[in-house]
């Protein structure tokens, strides 16, 4: 298990991190978020060609950053990165459980590292149920990537506990050229390395953001303008829509310059395709605006994970990301015509089981149960958890590793501050006249936990041409991903979640209930109990979901009555199916054997002598 | 829903001061009687004759020669009348569903034929291991790629698609008349793409060879999961030969136009009313299909994409959506003992479309010298074709296909453009050293027209020329002399 280090005092945090904070990236007010989409939507939800055009707001970035961000190792927990993962496997092989996995590289040839084990059990791991755990597919969440980290090793210290009938996956790094891109600059989008020409001018990568002010990090930029969609907010650290009338007005950006000459900053930098754009359910072409990639998996790590999920039993996908610090359910996609409605009605209660399983191991104060599109507060077409969902039948939840309510129970805070927690995480949609509630909260956790640290103020710059701007924002480690030595307090109770929910997963039992033979008539009577809490599958009914309660005829026998094989649909937890009858000619001490199957778990088998 | 799509290639003239409009075809009711190919052991077919000349049957009463070239600016370019002037000589007559082995034999057969008009291409291989082929048709000595396209292909199963055949038949009947106008015009301007079969598993002759999956659900554009919608993948393009066809419609930017089987045999109630919900469907770009749908009042129907009742995921739709290519599927035969005469007049009203596709052109109405060294030349940009130049929905995904003006040979100081013959020329701006010229939209719709007023400085003598050009509408160029 692990141990929650809590720090008793917000001012001792605060001085750690100031040691640190000058040590790290900064990072807008967007980091981790893919662009706002109030930034580029208007309000009938069209993108106008002047705001695709115009402000891509992406967290600052500079591509000459090369030094490591996170905060010092010795002053407790930190970071982990790729080149750690000989380290991190080594170690995990002295539990003498597990196992690495060959899934491929990424689109900038970085290794898609992962591992598998399970408790000990005459099922092989390649056979077993599997539950996957994805760490940072954004991109952005190098949390995430600690969370996984976190949860491989607690579950191996507490070997004993595992099923032996599971395999948990753990892919720490599931998009390597998208966190590496963030560890070196600070903030990025989370896009990985395949090059885009982002503008169509042509050239491919060549306006990136640049470090203005030359403070060693790239953060946001305000460039005045009488068209422009944001005004200041009374508090210097907000932006929030501007009304008729108001001015001065900006256009929000990334920190650097006009690269290429166009008139617009920072358009097209380094990187393509954000993977969870990438994945098939309700994608959206790159003409939408999205950084969808030229088809559905066409990145070498989405397709890579795909192949390995559609291979195996998995039951559970959990995609540790974001700054909600919530579940997220499949749905990353308003309801409309065309538009599959997620999850499906029969799922929410497993769902339900899923979020008061987490409420009972991470305390967190809200654990309401939302959708993707919900939590996040604008569409994400191609999101890997709607695609395990819907596509493979996984109940996948997308765990917002940390988030603004982590440190503390806020819900008291923000109820008196008129704060609606369920409106999600940062870069939540805000209602237009105000900062988003998710700003609001991010600020006061900033205030109450690090002092007012964390927020570099608004500064000019000249960008040349007699043109001047404004460079501010977050700071990195604040909003996006924790300071290392909040760390533990953001993975907190996640390993007993993830356990929990392993050992609720269904477990058949198939039941004779009768058996008796006239001569040479034999009749069987049988039934199957889900003896787990969680349903035995997932998703729409039919097809290779559902469970399936098959009678093999030896030679000899006729069937007189019954159906060989019947389809189960989804037994609930701890449900118990019809009872099924065959009659049958057989002659005496005929063997049969009846069989359990269902997607998620490996085919249960018993032999009968009659 | 067996596809047939004849890829037609616009036919764009080259001008040089004067138009070289193909003549429009002469319609031909019969044709050599070539045996038809035979099936069992999949021998190919016997070759016709290459000296043997064009059979006029003289019940249809049309010269086989093109009229004289001075007549052709005034030719009109219409389907109807187009039609009449083509000169037919199929060598192919199809009278059966064919087997994968035939198909790949006539194709190698129409390929050998073609000569240098013609090559053959491997998409990938299938599933299980059957090439996926094309033929391409064009005149040598050009670029392939800048030359406007069109696709006919089938992917379906023996007896189910007849695309292959009337694919087949159509690629006969270009190769052909290769030489004679208006084809030879035609195949100098435009690709044509053949692709019988682009599922080559599901039309082998052995049933086992087929998957699960089917070509036809696999494609990204309002895609399902196989769990929602039996037969489409685990995720889109989850198969190596859709995968194929989606990389060749990627790096096709030029295609305008896919023809397919598919749809009911006749018109009207038993096609669908609108695609699938969430589909794109711009108004301007349904008057494209319903026009060219409505222009073939007569024989076997063609269908609109929006018709066909896909629910999604199919390669039309893929095609549509992603990349603003117009497809359109004529209505199956009703009996397959009515196979030859069906697949003839397919392949025939097929070749008729190719008149349909956007051909870019530049006239020129006056040049006037204003002063010394500054001129003034009015010129009038047209869309030859009845489809426009670029999809409505091609302009929206941001496809390659804006109709593109450069000047060269002297400097341009002024344009200014009009709408209408009987307008002003309004719009005017000074270019400075932006020596590009704009239409005032990146496309022509069917038919449209757009007039230029050039103002450009140079010495007398000096030879102008303006070009315009377009992925799919290919190019045209006009020359004057400052005189």
């Amino acid at each position: 298990m692990i141990g929650m280090e809590m720090f008793s005092s917000g001012a001792l945090l605060a001085l750690v991190l100031l040691v640190g904070a000058r040590g790290v990236a900064q990072e807008s007010a967007n980091d981790g978020a893919p662009p706002r989409e109030v930034e580029r939507v208007q309000d009938d939800g069209a993108p106008t060609a002047a705001q695709t055009a115009a402000a891509v707001v992406e967290p600052p970035a500079a591509e000459a950053a090369t030094e490591t961000r996170e905060a010092p190792s010795s002053l407790g927990p930190r970071y982990h990165f790729l080149e750690d993962r000989d380290g991190l496997l080594s170690a995990w092989r002295g539990s003498g459980l597990v196992e690495a996995l060959e899934l491929g590289v990424s689109a900038g040839g970085r290794e898609l590292f992962g591992v598998q084990f399970g408790g000990p059990g005459p099922i092989p791991l390649d056979e077993r149920t599997t539950i996957l755990l994805l760490g940072g597919l954004d991109g952005v969440s190098l949390a995430g990537s600690e969370a996984v980290i976190a949860i491989t090793e607690a579950l191996l210290a507490n070997a004993d506990a595992l099923p032996a009938s599971a395999t948990f996956v753990a892919v720490p790094w599931a998009n390597p050229d998208g966190l590496a891109r963030w560890r070196a600059q600070g903030c990025t989008d989370g896009r990985n390395d395949r090059q885009s020409d982002d503008d169509r001018d042509g050239r491919v990568d060549e306006d990136q953001p640049d470090d203005l002010d030359g403070d060693g990090v790239v953060l946001e930029m305000l460039i005045e303008d009488v068209a422009g969609a944001w005004v200041r907010d009374e508090d210097a650290r907000f932006l929030r829509r501007a009304r008729e009338g108001e001015a001065p007005r900006y256009t929000r950006v990334r920190e650097g310059k006009d690269d290429d000459g166009d008139g617009l900053f920072n358009e097209d930098p380094v990187g393509g395709v954000i993977l969870d754009r990438n994945f098939p359910v309700h994608w959206a072409g790159s003409w939408t605006g999205e950084l969808s990639g030229p088809w559905p998996l066409s990145e070498p790590a989405a397709r890579a994970i795909a192949d390995f999920a559609r291979a195996r039993r998995t039951a559970l996908a959990f995609v540790f990301q974001g700054n909600h610090g919530r579940l997220a359910t499949p749905g990353g996609v308003p309801t409309a015509a065309g538009i599959l409605e997620l999850p499906f009605a029969s799922d929410r209660p497993a769902y339900q089981a899923l979020a008061d399983a987490f409420r009972r191991h991470t305390s967190r104060p809200n654990t309401k149960l939302a959708t993707l599109y919900e939590v996040g507060g604008a569409p994400r077409p191609g999101a890997a958890v709607d695609w395990l969902y819907a596509a493979l039948g996984a109940l996948s939840l997308e765990i917002g590793v940390w988030g603004p309510d982590i440190e503390a129970p806020l819900a008291s805070k923000t109820e008196k501050a008129g704060v609606r927690p369920q409106e999600g995480g940062f870069g939540a949609r805000g209602s237009g006249d105000e900062p988003a509630s998710a700003d609001r909260a991010w600020a006061r956790w900033l205030d109450d936990s690090l002092g007012g640290l964390g927020f570099v103020d608004w500064q000019p710059v000249d960008l040349g041409d007699g043109r001047s701007a404004l460079v501010g924002g977050w700071e990195p480690y604040t909003c996006s991903n924790p300071p290392a030595a909040m760390l533990p307090l953001a993975v907190r109770g996640l390993d007993d979640f993830v356990l929990d929910v392993a050992r609720s997963l269904p477990r058949l039992e198939l039941e004779i209930v009768e058996n008796a033979r006239d001569g040479r008539i034999a009749m069987l009577r049988a039934r199957v109990r889900n003896t787990g809490v969680l349903p035995t599958g997932a998703g729409p009914d039919g097809g290779r979901f559902e469970a399936k309660l098959r009678l093999e005829l030896p030679p000899g026998v006729q069937l007189l009555a019954g159906d060989e094989t019947v389809e189960l649909g989804h037994l609930p937890g701890l449900g118990t199916s019809a009872t099924y009858d065959w009659l049958l000619v057989a002659p005496t001490d005929s063997i049969f054997h009846i069989i359990v199957e269902s997607g998620w778990s490996p085919p249960i088998q018993r032999e009968l002598r009659l | 829903m067996i596809a047939f799509a004849l890829i037609v290639v616009g036919a764009l003239a080259q001008e040089t001061g004067e138009t070289a409009a193909p003549p429009p075809p002469t319609e031909q009711a019969e044709r050599t009687s070539t045996p038809a190919p035979t099936t069992d052991d999949g021998t190919a077919p016997a070759k016709s004759d290459p000296e043997e000349p064009p059979i006029d049957d003289g019940g249809a009463g049309d010269t086989a020669t093109p009229p004289p070239a001075d007549d052709a600016a005034a030719a009109p370019t219409e389907p109807e009348t187009a039609a009449s002037a083509v000169e037919l000589h199929a060598a192919v007559r199809i009278e059966h569903a064919l087997t994968l082995v035939e198909i790949d034999a006539l194709l190698d057969d129409v390929a050998a034929r073609a000569g240098a008009f013609g090559a053959l291409e491997t998409l990938g291989s299938s599933r299980h291991g059957h090439a996926i082929r094309m033929l391409t048709l064009t005149a040598p000595g050009s670029s392939s790629a800048e030359k406007p396209a069109l696709l006919a292909v089938g992917y379906g199963r023996v007896g189910e698609d007849f695309g292959a055949e009337a694919a087949l038949a159509f690629a006969d009947l270009l190769v052909r008349n290769a030489a004679v106008e208006p084809y030879a015009s035609l195949l100098a301007d435009h690709v044509v793409f053949v692709a019988p079969a682009l599922d080559p598993d599901v039309r082998a002759a052995d049933a086992e060879a087929t998957d699960e999956t089917r070509f036809d659900l696999n494609f990204p554009l309002g895609w399902r999961p196989d769990s929602l919608r039996p037969g489409s993948g685990d995720f889109p393009l989850s198969e190596v030969e859709s995968l194929a066809a989606a990389r060749f419609l990627g790096r096709t930017p030029n295609l305008v136009l896919i023809v397919g089987v598919g749809g009911d045999v006749g018109r009207g109630a038993h096609l669908a009313t609108a695609p699938w919900p969430g589909a794109v469907l711009p108004a301007s770009d349904a008057l494209v299909f319903e026009t060219l749908a409505g222009a073939e009042a007569r024989g076997v129907a063609l269908h609109p994409w929006g018709r066909l009742g896909s629910s999604g995921g199919s390669f039309f739709d893929y095609a549509f959506q992603a990349f603003g290519i117009y497809p359109v599927a004529w209505g199956r035969p009703s009996e397959v003992t009515s196979l030859g005469a069906w697949s003839d007049e397919v392949a025939r009203r097929t070749a008729e479309l190719l008149f349909s596709l956007p051909r870019v052109r530049i006239e020129s109405d006056e040049l006037t010298e204003l002063a010394p060294g500054l001129w003034q030349l009015d010129v009038a940009v047209r869309n030859a074709g009845s489809i426009p130049t670029l999809s409505a929905l091609g302009d929206q995904r941001q496809v390659p296909g804006e109709l593109m003006l450069r000047l060269d040979g002297a400097k341009l100081v002024a344009t200014a453009r009009r709408s209408d013959a009987d307008e002003a020329y309004q719009l005017a701006r000074l270019h400075g050293a932006d020596d590009g010229v704009s239409l005032g939209g990146p496309w022509l719709g069917g038919g449209e027209t757009r007039w230029l007023r050039l103002i450009v400085e140079g010495d007398p003598g000096t030879r102008l020329g303006l070009s315009a050009a377009s992925a799919r509408a290919g190019s045209s160029r006009l020359e004057r002399v400052l005189e």
